[in-house]
C-alpha cells in the first residue's frame, strides 16, 4: 500500500510549462536589485539639530543676561542708585551713596573761623551744626603742633574692632542677629591748646570700621564701650548721630570714658561746640539723611570728623 | 541522497525539490494550481530570504517547512471550493507500458489519502513518501513528537478504512468532510 500511494505520487509531477516560467521568473527576481531599506532617524533625531540649537541661543542669552545684570554694575563707578544689587558690589569703597558724586580731595583745616565757615558754605552748611553736615576732613593742620608740645593730644590708636567672643556676650541679646560696626580706632589731634577753656579748637577722628550691619540692628565697639541697639532698616547715619551722639560723642561736660568716646577723650567742655563730618572710604558724607546704615558693608570705613571750638 | 553541494544553487534546488514540494501542495491543498502556485511562492521566498544551507537536509528541512507555513496559509485565507477527485487523479500522468492493474490500485490509494482530513493527509505524505520521522514531523510540524505518533496511528486507521470501503462516489465524501477544515 506505501508502495502504491509513492508510486502514485511519483506520477505527479509539475508542468513542464509551470517549470518553466518558474525558472524564468526566479532568474528575474535574483536580477532584481535588492531592496535597499533606508534606515530613517527616529522623530526625535531627526530634530536633534534643531534643539540643540535652541539651546545654544538658550544658553548664550543666557550668558548674555547675566553679564548684563551682573557684570556690568561691578564696572560701573558711579554705579548706586538705589536698585537692586548686592551691597558687596555697590559699596566697594565709591560713591556709594549716590550724594556726591566726585570724591573730595581732604582739605586741610587751618582752624580758623574763616577756614570753617568757607568750607561750610561751600558745603552749605553752619559751623554750628553738631550733628548734621560737616565739611572738615581729617586734619593734618599745623596747628597741631601747638598741642603736641602740650601733651594734651595723643594720636592712639585702638584695636577694638572684633566682636566680642561669644562667651563674653550677654545672654540676652542675640549677636548673631547683628552685623557689627566696631570703632577700630581713634585718629585725633588737638589743633591748638588743650580745650579746657573752650577757647581751643581741635580736630579728630573717630574712626569706625563697620564690621556688619543688618536690619536687626548695629553695634558699635571700641575697647572699653561697647553698645548695641536694634534699628530699623531705614535708620540713616543721621538718626544715628543723634541717637547716639553722647555715645559717640559724649555727654557734655562727661569726663568718663563710658560716656563719650570723644569728650571724655579730650575732657571737652559741654559748652564746647562741635562740628561733624563723616567721611565713608576718604569721601564726605554732605547728607547724613541719606546714608542708610544698612547700606554698609564690612569694607566701609567711617569716620567721624569732629571739631570743637 | 545527494550530497554535492549544489544546494546553494536555485537552480538546483527547483530541479531537486520542485516536484516534491508540488506533490506535499497537492496532497494539503487538493488542488493542482494552487499547489503549483505555492510551489513558486516557495522558491519565491527561498531567493528574498536566500538562506545558506549547510546541507542537502538542511536545503529539504528549509523548503518543507516553508512549504507547510505557505500551504497552511492557504487554507486560512482562500476560499475552497468543492474538491474535484477526478481532476486529481489526472494530476496523475499515465504510462502506457506500466501494468494497467497496479495503477489502478495506486490510483485507488492515492485517492484514499486524498478523501482523508487535512491533518491526516499531511501527516501520511510527509512520513511515508517524503521519509521524515516523528521527531523531524515534530519540529516542522510544531507538535510534540507523541501527537505526531498519535496522529499517525489515526492516520492509517483512516486510511485502511477508506480502501476498505472502497472507491465511494465523490459526492458522498464531499458531504462527509464538508469543507477540509483539517
Amino acid at each position: 500500500m506505501i508502495n502504491d500511494y509513492r508510486n502514485a505520487m511519483d506520477r505527479i509531477k509539475a508542468d513542464d510549462e509551470f517549470k518553466e516560467q518558474l525558472l524564468k521568473r526566479l532568474a528575474a527576481e535574483q536580477e532584481k536589485p535588492k531592496k535597499v531599506v533606508k534606515l530613517t532617524p527616529p522623530a526625535a533625531s531627526k530634530h536633534l539639530p534643531l534643539v540643540a540649537s535652541l539651546a545654544s541661543a538658550a544658553v548664550l542669552a543666557l550668558l548674555i543676561y547675566s553679564s548684563a545684570v551682573l557684570v556690568l554694575p561691578m564696572l560701573r563707578n558711579n554705579a548706586y542708585d538705589g536698585s537692586s544689587a548686592s551691597p558687596e558690589i555697590l559699596y566697594n569703597g565709591r560713591n556709594y551713596y549716590g550724594i556726591q558724586k566726585e570724591p573730595r580731595e581732604p582739605k586741610i583745616n587751618s582752624g580758623t573761623e574763616a577756614d570753617e565757615t568757607d568750607v561750610g558754605t561751600k558745603n552749605s552748611v553752619t559751623s554750628n551744626d553738631t550733628d548734621s553736615n560737616i565739611q572738615s576732613p581729617p586734619s593734618d593742620s599745623a596747628d597741631n603742633t601747638a598741642a603736641d608740645e602740650n601733651g594734651a593730644g595723643t594720636k592712639t590708636t585702638d584695636d577694638g574692632g572684633a566682636a566680642l567672643p561669644k562667651e563674653e556676650r550677654d545672654d540676652g541679646v542675640n549677636y548673631d542677629d547683628y552685623r557689627i560696626i566696631s570703632y577700630s580706632g581713634m585718629d585725633a589731634e588737638t589743633k591748638g591748646a588743650q580745650p579746657s577753656e573752650n577757647t581751643v579748637s581741635y580736630d579728630c577722628v573717630l574712626h569706625f570700621t563697620f564690621e556688619g550691619f543688618d536690619k536687626y540692628g548695629i553695634k558699635l565697639k571700641n575697647n572699653d564701650i561697647v553698645f548695641d541697639a536694634k534699628l530699623s532698616e531705614n535708620y540713616t547715619l543721621a538718626q544715628l548721630l543723634t541717637d547716639y551722639y553722647n555715645i559717640i560723642i559724649g555727654r557734655p561736660g562727661s569726663t568718663s570714658v563710658t560716656d563719650g568716646m570723644l569728650d571724655s577723650f579730650f575732657n571737652v567742655s559741654s559748652n564746647a561746640k562741635r562740628q561733624i563730618s563723616v567721611f565713608i572710604d576718604g569721601v564726605e558724607v554732605v547728607n547724613l539723611n541719606n546714608v542708610l546704615l544698612s547700606e554698609f558693608s564690612d569694607l566701609n570705613n567711617v569716620y567721624f570728623s569732629v571739631s570743637v571750638t | 541522497m545527494d550530497t554535492d553541494k549544489g544546494f546553494n544553487t536555485t537552480e538546483y534546488l527547483v530541479d531537486r525539490f520542485l516536484n516534491d514540494i508540488v506533490r506535499f501542495c497537492l496532497v494539503y491543498v487538493r488542488n493542482m494550481d494552487d499547489a503549483q502556485d505555492i510551489a513558486q511562492q516557495v522558491f519565491i521566498t527561498y531567493l528574498q530570504k536566500k538562506p545558506e544551507f549547510v546541507s542537502y537536509d538542511h536545503a529539504k528541512n528549509w523548503l518543507f517547512k516553508v512549504a507547510v507555513n505557505m500551504s497552511k496559509n492557504h487554507m486560512r485565507t482562500q476560499r475552497h471550493g468543492e474538491v474535484s477527485f477526478d481532476e486529481l487523479e489526472g494530476a496523475l500522468s499515465t504510462d502506457d507500458t506500466v501494468d494497467r492493474e497496479r495503477t489502478e490500485r495506486e490510483d485507488a490509494v492515492f485517492a484514499a489519502v486524498m478523501r482523508l482530513k487535512q491533518k491526516y493527509r499531511e501527516i501520511i505524505h510527509l512520513y511515508y513518501y517524503s521519509n521524515y520521522n516523528t521527531n523531524e514531523l515534530s519540529e516542522m510540524l510544531g507538535i510534540p513528537a507523541t501527537s505526531v505518533r498519535s496522529r499517525l496511528t489515526r492516520a492509517r486507521a483512516a486510511l485502511e478504512k477508506e480502501l476498505k470501503g472502497g472507491v465511494a462516489d465523490d459526492k458522498r465524501l464531499q458531504e462527509r468532510d464538508g469543507p477540509d477544515k483539517g
